[in-house]
């Protein structure tokens, strides 16, 4: 009777043990786990960043190189931002239609620059010029956006824009 | 039997549960909600702003150098009616912040093109896009020739408040914004002269001593302009000083256009204000076949272009 008390008594100190141990290492484990939206937010201030700063003549690639020989880009030194923001002015007043070269021009710099599990967009003035959609909007679990201010100098008396770029991400 | 009745197992499985649950009260807020749980929310707004902040001076510089060709423009639209402006400096700043010459004097073509027109589109975008507020203050514009006969340089003393729920951020900086003075008529030409010129660099680079005749050909027929440390500045020439200058320019006259004696040179601001030189010391008729006959040039001009005797004749 004794003896099968004292078995008792151990396996029921080691149950409590158990659920403490338990217990602590799902609090530890959660506390540790990081944000999800913080890789997508580095990503999307990487991807704006990248636009801002980075310049046509930098970009290599079949696209931007024969957007340069036949003229469609006349300055190398723009930035990509100015660049976009150079064909959607030329596509609204009618200058030149400028669609497909910018939906081609943005699916090339962007490569490798957000993952493909990822789906993006780039929005001019509100209007959507390129996306490359891996999972619907509507049903994403989670959306980032980063709105820049654009604008691009056209001669000595014309200034185009301020305008909005806008980029979303989702998952 | 002995085992139910014994309840001390059961006291320790109860203690064991409410200690588990004293840990999980104590940690579970540190788990939903770590000190710098909002950091990245807040990084993200601060770089937001401070990204505006960048955009709105650098806007400023651009804007700066259109608005100041815009006045420049509307300076020699004034000129063409009222003649020179000797009230330059001021008058063009006045232009480029107001869009009026002056209290009482429209500038012509300023309409959306004024630096506080530009600063307010920016500004109001911001706002209504970016939902960031701002003020921004002109604290003063000047303008001087500091490098380029063919360039100025407008100075933009800016400052920008930014006010946000997360963070208040104000700068002030000096801008600078290159205006380039070439495309716009000659106010020598339009003020004194019988026909009008634009105001074109040429595209020859030659050092001090290194023209040749040739490029005063190419200079004549082009009627582009060459830098002349003594000439005259194109700011003189819009305030109708006359006088030389360090980042003097000069242009040559079409001798066809224009009625001449011998004691004139074809360089345009002799010759638009009617200086007559000595024809038996210094004028020549320069011989070329290309050059229309009867070209005249002082001697010093001569010699610039490195035009020998052989083919220079004294006009008497």
């Amino acid at each position: 009777m004794n003896k099968r008390g004292a078995y008792f008594f151990v396996i029921d100190a080691l149950i409590g043990a158990s659920i403490i141990f338990l217990s602590l290492i799902i609090i530890f484990n959660t506390n540790f786990s990081s944000p999800e939206s913080n890789p997508t937010l580095r990503m999307m201030e990487d991807y704006t960043d990248y636009l801002v700063s980075t310049r046509v003549r930098e970009i290599q690639g079949p696209i931007t190189a024969k957007l340069v020989s036949n003229g469609n880009i006349t300055n190398v030194d723009n930035t990509l931002l100015e660049q976009l923001t150079e064909f959607y002015y030329l596509n609204v007043t009618g200058a030149r239609d400028t669609t497909n070269i910018m939906w081609d021009f943005t699916d090339e710099i962007s490569k490798g620059l957000v993952s493909e599990q990822r789906s993006f967009s780039v929005y001019v003035n509100k209007t959507l010029v390129y996306e490359d959609i891996d999972s619907v909007l509507d049903q994403s679990r989670l959306v980032v956006n980063s709105k820049k201010i654009s604008y691009k100098r056209i001669n000595d008396t014309f200034i185009y824009g301020p305008v909005i770029i806008e980029v979303k991400l989702w998952v | 039997m002995g085992l139910i009745k014994n309840k001390k197992g059961v006291i320790f499985t109860v203690m064991a549960i409410v200690i588990a649950i004293f840990f999980t009260v104590l940690f579970s807020g540190r788990v939903e909600k770590p000190l710098d749980y909002k950091v990245p929310v807040v990084e993200t707004r601060i770089t937001v702003l401070n990204g505006y902040m960048n955009n709105f001076f650098d806007y400023a510089e651009v804007t700066g150098s259109i608005s100041g060709y815009s006045s420049l423009q509307g300076i020699i639209t004034d000129i063409t009616v009222s003649g020179y402006n000797a009230n330059f400096e001021s008058e063009y700043l006045y232009c480029m912040e107001t869009g009026n010459l002056t209290t009482s004097q429209v500038c012509p073509n300023m309409i959306n093109k004024t630096i506080i027109y530009y600063l307010d589109s920016i500004k109001t975008l911001a706002e209504d896009e970016l939902n960031i507020k701002s003020n921004y203050v002109i604290n003063s514009i000047s303008m001087a020739q500091t490098t380029d006969a063919f360039s100025m340089e407008v100075y933009i003393n800016l400052s920008l408040d930014i006010t946000d729920v997360l963070a208040n951020l104000s700068d002030t900086r000096v801008m600078t914004s290159t205006v380039r003075l070439e495309g716009i008529e000659d106010p020598l030409y339009i003020v004194q002269g019988t026909y009008s010129n634009i105001i074109r660099k040429t595209s020859l680079r030659r050092a001090e001593g290194d023209w040749k005749q040739g490029d005063l050909v190419q200079l004549f027929n082009n009627r582009t302009y060459k830098n002349y440390k003594d000439g005259v500045s194109i700011i003189n020439r819009i305030k109708g000083n006359l006088s030389a200058n360090v980042y003097g320019i000069e242009s040559f006259v079409d001798n066809n256009l224009v009625v001449y004696d011998i004691n004139d040179t074809m360089v345009d601001f002799w010759f638009w204000d009617n200086v007559k030189f000595r024809c038996d010391t210094v004028i020549v008729v320069i011989n070329d076949t290309i050059i229309p006959n009867d070209f005249q040039l002082d001697d010093t001009h001569r010699l610039m272009f490195n035009i020998s005797n052989r083919n220079a004749t004294h006009t008497c």
